[in-house]
């Protein structure tokens, strides 16, 4: 037991020097980089920058539609798989089940994404020294806005159609996608095999995210050291790692509590 | 650790399609599926409800296998 345990920490110690050398040849390649491109990648950046705010309303409505294509698309072919469900034999059921999950994730994954898009290319303006300029206008700013909110009502009422298209086909399904107490209403509604499959999911984004945060801090922080970005965008992630950990670990603590009686 | 089941078998014994049995037993057509695949074991309580169901005991639809390994 003593020998497994030397071994743990061996392994943890000469896993953490290995960071800590990788870190350190990183670092300074990225410093010795910085030294001789420095001044290129900041004017990269910021021509990047101007030449995306220059193109805010083409890229923006391109998002828009192609958002709108795929929900329109997705909910389609649900309703078409979902009448297939309904006369189908059980072997027939399975495999036209797998299908609707996956349009439906194809639909919800589209519906995302082209919303975090939106708020990136909207953001590129998002910035009162930008919207005080003559570019603002040339680029459309005002425009760019309302067609930001347009598509963000769209994707909010989308989502509301996927939940009542999987609600005609499993009619057992309970929750209003408008209610605070959706998720919990659903939750509710689903059976202990639908839960465990709902649970194992989740447990695989908070491991997802316990990886990718920390990694992205690291990004943050080399960017402020290397171009100054600004402390912001560390305080988030760091506010983000904190209340994912926090939440997890609270959870597992009420739920033993909750067992206690 | 393996689950064999015999769930299919008495089903159709039955006479009953897996949303008639999910109908039955409060849960899902999927969720009667996956148990009849082995791909899910079901709860003691699901287990017994499926076994009275299907008027037998539940030894007779779930069979624990240990591991040769």
């Amino acid at each position: 037991m003593k020998t497994k345990k030397m071994g743990t920490y061996k392994k943890m110690g000469l896993i953490l020097l290995a960071g800590a050398a990788g870190g350190g040849l990183f670092g300074a390649l990225l410093g010795a980089g910085m030294e001789l491109y420095g001044s290129g990648i900041a004017s990269g950046a910021g021509n990047v920058l101007s030449a995306l705010q220059r193109v805010m309303l083409p890229l923006m409505i391109a998002i828009g539609a192609a958002g709108i294509l795929a929900g329109e698309s997705c909910i389609w072919k649900m309703k078409n798989i979902g009448e297939e469900i309904a006369g189908a034999e059980d072997e027939a059921c399975d495999r036209l089940e797998y299908e609707y999950e996956k349009a439906g994730a194809f639909g919800m994954k589209a519906n995302i994404i082209t919303q975090a898009l939106c708020m990136l290319v909207l953001s590129t303006g998002y910035s009162m020294k930008y919207i005080g300029t003559e570019a603002s206008r040339t680029g459309h700013f005002l425009l760019v806005c309302i067609i930001f909110i347009l598509y963000f009502m769209y994707a909010g009422f989308w989502q509301a159609r996927y939940v009542k298209c999987v609600q005609r086909v499993y009619p057992e399904k309970k929750g209003d996608p408008a209610s605070r107490k959706f998720q919990k209403e659903w939750l509710e509604s689903c059976d202990e095999a639908e839960r465990a499959m709902i649970y194992q999911s989740a447990y695989k984004s908070y491991m997802t995210a316990n990886k990718t945060i920390p990694l992205l801090l690291v990004v943050a922080m080399l960017c402020h050291l290397f171009f100054d970005t600004g402390i912001m965008a560390v305080v988030l992630l760091a506010a983000v790692w904190i209340i994912v950990m926090l939440s997890y670990l609270n959870s597992c603590v009420k739920i033993r509590r909750e067992k206690l009686g | 650790m393996a689950l064999l089941n015999r769930l299919k078998e008495y089903r159709a014994r039955l006479g009953i399609n897996q949303t008639e049995l999910g109908k039955l037993a409060g849960v899902s057509r999927q969720t009667i599926s996956l148990i009849e695949r082995g791909d899910y074991s079901p709860s003691v309580t699901l287990a017994l409800k499926l076994a009275k169901i299907c008027q037998v005991k539940v030894e007779d639809i779930f069979e624990y296998e240990e591991d040769a390994s």
